[in-house]
């Protein structure tokens, strides 16, 4: 027979009992749809740990700090040491003051940090409202949500209005007015770095980015070898990954219940069907069917039934998170957090559970086809 | 004188040899069903088996067609025993060169007539076009041309009857075999059935052999095999059978193949007429030796498969052709 005829035969016999077979195939719906349903909302997850957790940038910087001797103070010569270390493409000098900012009615002590714009980056600072320090910026500031909630400010009583600022830690106090262009998530303020400068001339610290994050162990030996203090983030990546790797199998494995009685429900089909068709599989034997042909049908027909269950299940399930994470989202911002994607459904793990359907069903069949193609003829024509 | 014209012939197309069944229920109850049978039938013979229920007759005709093997003894068909054939040959030999009628019609319910007619055909691997245009012939040959967009529940027994010997003919096969196909009809119907079955004989020079009851039908065959108990207790032969009406669409299969032949195209039946006129030839070819019959017929038989295989490549080609087309 050729395989268009065992398909269209295959077919034909799923729609003859049309009700069996869309019972069959709900059933791997279920499952498939649970186990995609499942396994992305695990990856989901581990996709918005490693983002929220982690921020691949920060992991290439080091920060430096002062060793405390008079060789190691943080000053632009050591700057100037840490651009010439190998794998180096940035340094960044930060100093820390406290300042008095009055606006109107109010005055406030806050911890400044004199940053280069490239820092913000370093740092992965995200802005919320306004804009960022760009390159020119002059008497601009950046002023966390904290000390707005803090001082019971809003985002419009601040943003583009003018401070009047006092450094208070300094010999000779200095006083200015700076502008707010940007509300940030952290804490503190961030002015550009020509705008404060500390009158010791020594940094608070340094940070140090590196082109890659394979070569920030050896960088980080470079400045201890100079004789300052650093310390970097720990890569937590690995280990939040191997979580979600558990998570992930505990969540498939929920899903591998669900789907294993869609298997043991067509394996009841087909050998229900072949009991039906017992004297139908006789007569057609009996006019030169082959047993490899009749074999063939019957897998084809419970590979058809996975096809169609891995298919539908896999849109079902995506379905199902798709609504669940608009809603969840909703809460989330109706409440002032962030819409985020609980759910994410790799491309290759679609592609793979479709076809694992497909096989695991393709087996169900195996043994009522390999039934069938025993028949012996003239029994199964006198079968009634 | 049908039968004289037989005896002339040397190679019989079934000849049957010491052939015995035996059935085991349990261990020591033993049913012989058919004791050490011989026969020899001959091309284009219309034969019947005659006896009363339970004489082994539908035994024997299983395993004329190999649907079940003998406990001892051989079938051998065309100088070929059946014991010999693979499971898979097996399968062809039923496909191919016999057809099957049974009592109770044993259409497949769920499948249009005409897919019933083409199912053979489909395990042969024939396109779906192709056998479809000849199941469509062969409804008209059997006069259901009209039936063919039914399901066998749209139709009478007869015409279910009759549906079902169509599907016999779907591969041109040498031999029909129809047990009892007139046991669950009425009069009308079998007498339409038994017209047919004859016609195939007559008119195409089918070897035809037919299991019955029913004493009205064995004036018309040439030979009567009578049974009983498992024995072949005598056989009849009609020097003069008698005549019928024939079916006229019958002569219709002929000129089908005949057209099929003059058709370069389609020359998918054309060894099968090489194979009616080989008949013909041995059953005129008095005193030649068995030998040089036998060779000839695996010739003709090599030539049976060359021209389907040659038609299904150019029919590929006609089909790339159309697609690049689209």
């Amino acid at each position: 027979m050729k395989p268009f005829d065992i398909f269209r035969t295959a077919a034909g016999n799923l729609k003859r009992n049309r009700l069996r077979t869309i019972l069959t195939v709900s059933g791997v719906v279920v499952g498939v749809g649970a186990i995609v349903f499942l396994v992305s909302l695990g990856f989901g997850l581990q996709k918005l740990a490693l983002e929220k957790i982690v921020s691949l940038e920060a992991l290439k910087v080091i920060t430096v700090t002062s060793g405390g001797k008079s060789e190691t103070v943080l000053d632009s010569k050591a700057v100037e040491k840490f651009k010439k270390l190998d794998n180096v493409t940035d340094v960044s000098p930060i100093t820390r003051q406290i300042a008095k900012f009055s606006l109107g009615e109010i005055d406030s002590e806050q911890v400044v940090y004199s940053v280069k714009p490239e820092y913000l980056d370093m740092e992965n600072i995200k802005i919320s409202g306004g804009r960022t320090l760009s390159k020119d910026s002059k008497n601009e500031a950046l002023i966390s949500k904290e000390i707005l909630t803090n001082l019971g400010l809003k985002q419009e009583d601040v943003l583009d209005k003018e401070f009047i600022y006092t450094l208070t830690g300094s010999s000779s106090p200095q006083k200015d007015k700076i502008k707010v262009v940007g509300i940030f998530e952290e804490k503190g303020i961030y002015v550009p770095f020509e705008t404060i400068k500390n009158s010791e001339g020594a940094y608070a610290s340094v940070k140090v980015k590196i082109n890659d994050k394979a070569n920030v162990p050896e960088a980080k030996k470079a400045v201890d070898s100079l004789g300052f203090n650093t310390s970097i983030i720990k890569d937590q990546s690995k280990a939040i990954n191997q979580v979600f790797y558990i998570i992930n199998i505990i969540l498939g494995g929920f899903g591998m219940i669900a789907f294993f009685v869609a298997a043991i429900g067509i394996f009841n089909t087909m050998t229900i069907s072949l009991l039906e068709r017992t004297h139908e599989i006789g007569v057609m034997k009996a006019i030169g069917g082959n047993s490899k042909d009749i074999a063939m049908i019957f897998i084809t027909e419970s590979a058809l039934i996975g096809l169609l269950g891995g298919i539908f299940g896999l849109t079902a399930g995506w379905l199902f998170g798709f609504i669940l994470n608009l809603l969840a989202n909703f809460m989330a911002t109706e409440s002032g957090g962030e819409a985020v994607n609980l759910f994410d459904i790799p491309l290759i793990f679609s592609i793979l559970t479709v076809f694992f359907s497909f096989f695991i069903s393709s087996v169900a069949g195996i043994w009522p086809a390999k039934r069938a193609a025993k028949l012996n003829p003239l029994e199964a024509l006198r079968y009634e | 004188m049908p039968y004289n014209r037989h005896q002339m012939a040397k190679t019989p197309v079934i000849k049957a040899v010491n052939l015995s069944k035996t059935f085991k229920l349990g261990k020591d109850n033993e049913i012989v069903a058919l004791h050490s049978v011989n026969f020899e039938i001959y091309s284009g013979e219309l034969i019947c088996f005659f006896g009363p229920s339970g004489c082994g007759k539908s035994t024997l005709l299983s395993m004329l067609a190999g649907l079940q093997p003998p406990t001892s003894g051989e079938v051998i068909v065309r100088g070929k025993n059946l014991a010999n054939y693979k499971k898979k040959e097996l399968s062809a030999y039923r496909r191919e060169k016999i057809g099957m009628v049974f009592q109770q019609f044993n259409l497949i319910l769920s499948m249009t007539v005409l897919e019933n007619i083409a199912l053979p055909m489909a395990f042969g691997g024939m396109k779906r076009k192709r056998r479809m245009q000849r199941a469509l012939h062969l409804l008209e040959v059997v006069g259901l041309g009209e039936k063919k967009k039914s399901v066998p529940a749209d139709l009478s027994g007869g015409q279910q009857q009759k549906v079902a010997i169509a599907r016999s003919l779907i591969n041109n096969p040498w031999i029909i075999m129809a047990d009892e196909p007139t046991g669950n009809l009425d009069s009308k119907s079998a007498d339409d059935v038994i017209k047919l079955l004859i016609s195939l004989s007559r008119k195409s020079k089918r070897t035809v052999i037919l299991i019955t009851h029913n004493p009205d039908y064995l004036q018309y065959a040439d030979r009567v095999f009578r049974m009983k108990d498992g024995r072949i207790d005598k056989i009849d032969v009609n020097a003069k059978t008698t005549k019928v009406e024939l079916v006229d669409s019958v002569s219709k299969l002929d000129k089908l193949k005949e057209n099929e032949n003059s058709e370069s195209e389609e020359p998918i039946f054309s060894s099968e007429i090489g194979k009616i006129e080989d008949e013909k030839k041995e059953v005129l070819s008095e005193g030649e030796d068995e030998s040089n019959e036998i060779p000839a017929e695996e010739d003709k038989e090599e030539e049976n498969v060359e021209p389907r295989e040659a038609l299904s490549e150019k029919e590929d080609e006609s089909k790339e052709k159309e697609e690049i087309k689209q």
